[in-house]
């Protein structure tokens, strides 16, 4: 019977997935066609004839009505086509797939590191609430939430960049990946910049989440039974805790994207947020309305792993499905 | 000889109030005490000390010996190896004192391994024998569930026999009928009663409630406002001798239930 609702909630799950991507298709779509000016005005500047634009539309199809455009935009991804560039022509996913090998290492990397690091500093931090090690962490952590993260990014680069000279201030090798050294010393600064914003938020909700457990009277028992202070919150803690945390890393996890995107560009990087920015620039519609509805893909597949996640802890979720 | 002897027992918190002042009792190995009081009257707090388990900012003086051992001068990881296998304590809501997420067979295995060097096979035994010894007859099922798959009573039963799963000499019972119904409570009170029979620990049963008290314990401390009243027996204070707050408490619980008399215990 477990197994029973287990597998008819993922299919609820799923489902829902699904009717939520189709609704951002629709909204992105919509709402990229509401912005002023087009791919065709973008490209061919200033001083051109309506004759020259009309053309440029028509081979780009921009002339035809939204719901038709929309209609043949679907159709594409049905299939697995994203589309194609309005400016260089290419195929989006080409575009969007020359870009991964760096926003995608630069994301994971910063929050691994960033759950690495907010983790033991959040308990930490929790079991010594009044001690100096809690006062430090939790100023440290306001700190980090109040600064933005590009300017993060804009300090690292000052001191171990250009004072210290230890890192790229920013680029890419050309050769990519072909020079996996250069490509790690570029990545580090964007990666702990990224890292220090994300775990600035982790570990207040991990300290949150352990004082939450501490103050248990399960904790109490497990104590007036004989374990020790530490031994009692790890045979309670780790799965009582990790049920609000890892809400907080799906969330995190998403952001980390988002968070590359933007650093990217602080840092120079030809990630996918630069293409993002350079695509809405240049009125490069398809590009953007992709880059948008991967993002949007990214956090709702991450909320559905999320929430089978904490069925899996919690057995109040698994056999009751969901009621308690 | 007493086994456990609490000595001008006092806690004050670190901004100077007083909550416990100069509490003093002793239990004997196989005898049952009653401390009683109103809430706020200390009597929880009391067992708390004891443990060592005040909450944080609460500071502990005074004496409490186990069998001549100051547990309050006890380096904490000494103290760790008391707790559980010499003094165990069953706590009021026995929802919220397991864990939610553990199933009841690791819950009642882990101490028992904890203080035994056992295999994990031989401690889920000893899980289910203690389980048979609370009188839960389907122990296989109970080792099974998680807490809250449990009635009320199940629960408690499954907190007594965590409790007295590093066989302990003293137990202390922190209003353990309270969060029950009358005919469960019933149940767990003989089934206290049963077990200090076959164990031969002493019990120290903390509870508001009279009636409760009169049902197991024979010598009763009654407390006010974090100071001892009086130190008695429980058939003297159903007779009326001794101190006009302990005959309060008396006749207010008489007045809403039956308590027994002196001559029919």
């Amino acid at each position: 019977m477990a197994r029973h609702l287990l597998t008819r909630s993922l299919l609820t799950r799923v489902a829902s997935l699904l009717v939520s991507l189709a609704l951002a298709a629709v909204v992105v779509f919509v709402v990229l066609r509401l912005l002023p000016g087009d791919a065709a005005g973008a490209s061919l500047g200033v001083g051109t004839t309506s004759d020259q634009l009309e053309g440029l539309r028509a081979e780009l199809g921009t002339d035809q009505p939204v719901p038709v455009q929309l209609g043949q935009w679907v159709a594409g991804l049905v299939q697995g086509d994203l589309g194609t560039s309005f400016v260089s022509r290419q195929p989006v996913a080409d575009l969007v797939a020359a870009r991964l090998p760096v926003t995608l290492p630069l994301s994971l990397a910063a929050f691994v590191l960033a759950v690495l690091v907010s983790v033991p500093l959040g308990v930490a931090a929790a079991v010594w609430r009044r001690g100096p090690l809690g006062v430090v962490v939790s100023a440290l952590s306001q700190l980090g939430v109040a600064v933005p993260v590009f300017w993060v990014g804009v300090l690292l680069v000052l001191v171990l960049a250009l004072q210290l000279g230890w890192l790229p201030p920013g680029g890419f090798p050309r050769q990519g990946w072909g020079d996996p050294a250069a490509a790690v010393r570029a990545l580090v600064l964007p990666v702990v910049t990224v890292a220090i914003a994300m775990s600035a938020v982790m570990v207040r909700y991990v300290r949150s989440a352990t004082l939450d457990v501490l103050d248990q009277d399960y904790v109490r028992t497990a104590r007036s039974l004989g374990y020790g202070r530490w031994a009692a919150l790890r045979r309670h803690g780790l799965r009582n805790g990790a049920a609000p945390v890892v809400a907080i890393l799906g969330i995190e996890l998403a952001t980390s994207l988002l968070g590359a995107v933007v650093i990217e560009n602080v840092f120079a990087l030809p990630g996918l947020g630069t293409l993002l920015l350079d695509s809405v620039e240049a009125r490069d519609l398809p590009v953007v309305q992709a880059l948008v509805l991967g993002l949007t893909a990214v956090v709702l597949v991450v909320n559905v792993g999320v929430d089978l996640a904490q069925r899996a802890l919690d057995p109040r979720l698994r056999l009751t499905g969901g009621a308690r | 000889m007493s086994l456990l002897e609490v000595d001008g027992l006092t806690v004050r918190t670190s901004d100077g109030r007083t909550l416990l002042d100069g509490v003093t009792w002793d239990v004997a190995a196989g005898a049952r005490l009653g401390i009683i009081g109103e809430s706020g009257s200390g009597k929880s707090m009391t067992a708390l000390a004891v443990l060592g388990l005040l909450p944080a900012g609460m500071r502990a003086t005074g004496h409490v010996r186990l069998d001549g051992t100051d547990l309050l001068a006890l380096p904490p990881r000494r103290m760790d190896a008391v707790r559980g296998a010499q003094v165990a304590m069953v706590f009021q809501e026995p929802l919220t004192a397991l864990d939610p997420l553990m199933t009841v067979g690791r819950q009642i295995s882990g101490p028992v391994r904890l203080h035994q060097r056992l295999s994990r096979t031989a401690a889920r035994e000893e899980a289910a024998r203690l389980l048979r010894l609370v009188q839960i007859d389907d122990t296989e099922r109970v080792l099974g569930s998680y807490p809250w798959q449990l009635s009320g009573g199940q629960r408690q039963r499954v907190s007594l026999a965590m409790a007295l799963a590093c066989r302990p000499r003293v137990l202390l019972a922190d209003e353990p009928t309270t969060a029950l119904d009358v005919t469960v409570q019933a149940e767990v009170l003989e089934l206290l009663d049963d077990v200090v029979e076959r164990t031969g620990l002493a019990l120290v049963l903390v509870t508001h409630d009279l009636p409760v008290v009169a049902r197991v314990a024979q010598d009763l401390v009654v407390m006010r406002d974090g100071a001892v009243v009086e130190r008695t027996t429980v058939p003297r204070a159903l007779a009326g001798d001794g101190a006009a707050y302990t005959r309060e408490l008396v006749d207010a619980a008489r007045a809403v239930t039956a308590l027994p008399t002196p001559e029919a215990r």
